[in-house]
């Protein structure tokens, strides 16, 4: 982490790997969804700005590795390097293949310091 | 480029059992549809005569006007005799490699809401060059299969429309998830 930098930094460059499915080359795309507000009175030499709910937004293309269980919406999606982040399926679409469904076209939610869990 | 393009337009010299087999185009693939054989949708068990018809078929050129090859005992005799000689097993793999060959389409994402076509195959991609590629009748069905299938593909999408052909960063992705 830089010195000029408060907390960790969510945004990583390239796609994450996850444990069961593979992110088809060139289709990760994600957003810092971090909100920001500046907060002072905007009549000073001193900026001052906020920020809170760090975030992150992504879609990417999914293979379903073999034997491995379809996306939903709400399911948990766990980073398995370079981090540990945990996304929340929001969206997902799913593609056939010979009468497999392999493809899924998600699209994924994170937050810093939060910890998704499936309730049913 | 593409595997698969590559392969619907490099090909190598096929000969089986002795008989020199010509560019697989529409109307080979129209007349093996046409008599019925398992090598029209490339499905099945073939027996002797199925690879006999088949040769029969594929050592013509694939030439318009269609025409079936004259068939019987004293028509075919010598196909008969060749495949007997060499065996029926390795002519059946020897057949199939000229077809894998010369009929290896662009591999596509089915996609929802898509319908099965319930003309005969070779007539519907023979009419969608000509229809989009401006073929005449005799260009579109002397056109070779695989070549043609991309081309139909290729015109679609030229076309405005979105094709799901799987593309090579998914069929790497697809090999990493053990798709072979």
């Amino acid at each position: 982490m830089v010195m000029s930098q408060i907390g960790s930094e969510v945004v990583q460059q390239g796609a994450p790997k996850f444990a069961n499915y593979v992110v088809v080359a060139g289709t990760w795309k994600e957003k810092d969804t971090t909100d920001m507000q500046r907060t002072d009175d905007g009549d000073s030499e001193v900026y001052n700005y906020s920020f809170w709910k760090a975030g992150v937004d992504a879609t990417c293309d999914l293979i379903i590795k073999a034997d491995q269980s379809r996306l939903a919406k709400g399911s948990v999606l766990s980073e398995s390097s370079p981090g540990t982040r945990a996304f929340v399926v929001i969206d997902v679409e799913t593609s056939d293949f010979g009468g497999m469904p392999l493809k899924q076209s998600v699209t994924l939610a994170y937050h810093n310091d939060f910890t998704p869990t499936v309730v049913t | 480029m593409n595997d698969k393009f590559a392969e619907s337009i490099f090909h190598r010299r096929h000969v089986v059992c002795g008989i020199r087999l010509h560019p697989f185009t529409f109307a080979h693939a129209a007349a093996l549809d046409f008599a019925g054989s398992p090598y029209a949708s490339l499905t099945g068990a073939a027996t002797l005569d199925d690879v006999v018809f088949a040769l029969a078929v594929c050592r013509a050129p694939g030439a318009f006007p269609i025409q079936l090859p004259k068939v019987g005992f004293f028509k075919t005799r010598i196909i008969a005799k060749a495949v007997y000689r060499a065996g029926l097993s390795e002519a059946h793999a020897a057949l199939m490699a000229y077809f894998d060959d010369y009929n290896c389409p662009p591999d596509m994402w089915q996609q929802k809401g898509s319908r099965a076509v319930r003309v005969p195959w070779p007539l519907y991609f023979v009419a969608c060059l000509i229809r989009n590629g401006r073929m005449t009748q005799k260009q579109a069905w002397e056109t070779e299969v695989g070549y043609g299938r991309w081309m139909c593909a290729a015109l679609a999408e030229a076309g405005g429309n979105e094709i799901a052909v799987i593309s090579d960063a998914e069929r790497e992705a697809m090999k990493e998830a053990g798709y072979g």
